[in-house]
């Protein structure tokens, strides 16, 4: 199934939480939606989901608007736990068993052994981590074709983190879509195929990973003192973005990335390299302005 | 499908706890029961009575079919008069205070009962057992109507608990909102109903051990069986309804409806108060009665009805048109409601 959401936006009175996003999630990606804190992500899945009415814009579902009946083909994971505290796990999955027709008890089965839950237990007596495993549960167990997973692997430990991240993996080698958004950008780097980014409510960039990621390199230098001067380097028109940390200055450039790696050995530098942007750099050139122009670098 | 296990699961738990208390109860009335089961029968008083060597009985035939059997024991100084009809029966017995105290197991209880009394040196005793006429089919009902309103209160707010962290689960099922609500407020009103039937049959169990009931389906039976199975679903529904956009759970809005339910009535009868400010909490607390199911089920035939708008009569229709007022009204919010 693929998703088509079409010039979204969402208000609270003068608010604007979700402004005019506008994304395309092919059938059988793996779409990772990152954003700082308040930047729209969890309303968007609301407003996709219905569970927030949209002020305007659309969300099809291959092509059509969400009906009751495609739930039995959605899963979500919410960023919260919504689970009942008065209900135990074996009352969860009771649950889902007799509300959606593809749930599949012996797959909740091999995921409750994959993640230690013991049926019995009440989820109040559940930590964070294992609430947000049994939420992951009963999402997969429904054998979904579209998977929305709002931070879904919050508050679980690392091992369980890479198990879900290894049932997304497997979800998408399987043809599920799946969208999911996490603070940490190298969950989303080792499974998204596709990202979007957003920042106050607007998509500050989106596309296919490896598109964005063509292209642009990071050329980065030590300096012998935090106090070089760079020049005229970060003003280049090639150079996206400047971050100083210390000795060490990183450029985003999209081209000319041996030119300007010879220029900063010329300031002075003791050491550079060439290397491939990663997620985190793209992500940080979409929503971090402070650091986007070079000039505010030259003045610190 | 049961995208509504939720709602299953709590009201059977609320069942649960009726059940608990009920069967608490039925233990004290058998406990009591044996307690009592102690001396011998009416019937076994009235054949010793007989059967004494010195007593003369004399035996009648009465009008009606019945039979009345004067027992005389000048030795014992006892005289009873026992009359029998049908199924009834009456015993009336004089004897001197210094004879040993019969223990029956006629306690006033039901449709059975006993009554001693000294009068100088002579003790008289009437036992009677009189079907056919204490329980009444509607007044049963009524009965129940306490065991209603504690389930209704438990359950009440099944969409306000919803909102309160869950929509996520609840709408991301394969029902419409709609469909949702309504069958959440059906489980709940099964199970106030329930309930009560579940109470009814404790009260009749508890009853059958004291004495075999004779239960009369009274003229008024329909429209208070209707009145008591209507009222605690309509009080219910009123409390889902002003809680059903709430976005937290609805334990505020029980609380402060049933502070509202228990003041206005009384409020209400103030009617020849001078002061205007009283005059103006009576007309407030009569309004709110209108639209208050519990002033139907308690105070239906009270003045303040009778009074104000000549409800009484026709409670249950008005009981009922809340309900579905209060069902809508909940609904309809629901659907406004966002995550």
């Amino acid at each position: 199934m693929s998703i088509s959401i079409e010039h979204l936006t969402k208000r609270y009175g003068r608010f604007t939480a979700v402004d005019d996003v506008s994304i395309e999630v092919p059938n059988g990606s793996v779409f990772g939606l990152l954003g700082p804190n308040g930047a729209g992500k969890t309303t968007t899945f609301k407003c996709m989901l219905g569970l927030a009415a949209p002020t305007s814009g659309t969300t099809r579902f291959d092509g059509a608007p969400l009906t009751r009946e495609a739930f039995q083909r959605i899963a979500y994971v919410a960023e919260r736990s919504t689970l009942y505290e008065w209900m135990s796990v074996r009352e969860h999955l009771e649950m889902q068993r007799r509300t959606f027709a593809r749930f599949d008890a012996k797959r909740a089965g091999e995921l409750m052994a994959l993640f230690a839950l013991d049926p019995r237990k009440r989820v109040r007596s559940l930590s964070k981590g294992m609430r947000t495993a049994l939420s992951v549960v009963l999402a997969f167990a429904n054998e979904p074709d579209i998977m929305i997973l709002d931070e879904p692997t919050s508050g679980l430990d690392p091992l369980n983190q890479r198990a879900v991240l290894k049932l997304i993996i497997d979800a998408a080698a399987r043809g599920k879509t799946i969208v999911f958004s996490s603070h940490q950008i190298g969950q989303v780097e080792r499974t998204a195929d596709h990202i979007a980014v957003l920042k106050s409510g607007k998509v500050v960039l989106a596309g296919a990973v490896d598109d964005l990621k063509a292209g642009s390199k990071i050329v980065e230098g030590v300096f012998p003192s935090e106090s070089v001067a760079l020049n005229g380097v970060a003003t280049d028109a090639r150079v996206s973005r400047v971050e100083r940390t210390g000795r060490i200055v990183r450029l985003t450039v999209s081209g000319g990335g041996d030119e300007l790696a010879q220029r900063l050995t010329a300031l002075g530098a003791q050491g550079v390299r060439i290397v491939d942007l990663n997620l985190e750099d793209i992500f940080l050139n979409a929503v971090d302005p402070s650091l986007q122009t070079a000039d505010v670098v030259e003045r610190a | 499908m049961m995208p509504n296990f939720v709602e299953y699961l709590r009201a059977t738990r609320a069942l649960r706890i009726v059940a608990i208390i009920l069967g608490v109860l039925l233990l004290l009335g058998l406990g009591l029961r044996l307690y009592f089961w102690k001396g011998t029968t009416p019937e076994a008083v009235v054949s010793e009575l007989e059967h004494s060597p010195t007593a003369h009985v004399t035996r009648t035939q009465l009008p009606g079919g019945g039979t009345r059997t004067v027992i005389d024991d000048p030795k014992l100084h006892r005289h009873a008069v026992v009359v029998t009809s049908g199924p009834s029966f009456t015993l009336s017995l004089a004897e001197p205070r210094s004879s040993p105290e019969r223990q029956t197991n006629g306690v006033i209880m039901g449709n059975r009962s006993e009554t001693r009394a000294v009068r100088g040196d002579t003790r008289y005793t009437e036992l009677s057992y009189r079907p056919g006429t204490d329980m009444l089919w509607g007044a049963l009902f009524l009965v129940t109507v306490p065991i209603g309103l504690l389930v209704a209160t438990i359950l009440a707010g099944p969409l306000a608990k919803e909102n309160d962290g869950h929509l996520e689960l609840a709408w991301t099922k394969p029902v419409s909102r709609d469909l949702y609500s309504l069958a959440a407020i059906a489980i709940d009103g099964a199970a106030i109903v329930a309930a009560q039937v579940l109470t009814l049959v404790v009260i009749l169990a508890a009853t059958v051990v004291w004495a075999i009931p004779a239960i009369v389906f009274e003229p008024e039976a329909p429209a208070r069986i209707a009145l008591a199975l209507i009222g605690p679903f309509a009080w219910y529904a009123c409390l889902t309804a002003c809680s059903a956009s709430l976005r937290r759970g609805p334990g505020a809005v029980i609380g402060v409806g049933w502070v509202v339910a228990i003041i206005t009535p009384w409020v209400a009868e103030v009617t020849h108060a001078a002061d205007p400010l009283i005059r103006g909490l009576h007309a407030l607390a009569a309004a709110v009665m209108y639209v208050d199911p519990i002033a139907y089920v308690w105070f239906a035939k009270s003045d303040v009805f009778a009074k104000l708008a000549g409800f009484g009569p026709n409670a249950v229709g008005a009981v009922a048109a809340l309900a579905v007022i209060y069902v809508a009204l909940a609904v309809l919010q629901w659907r406004r409601v966002e995550a």
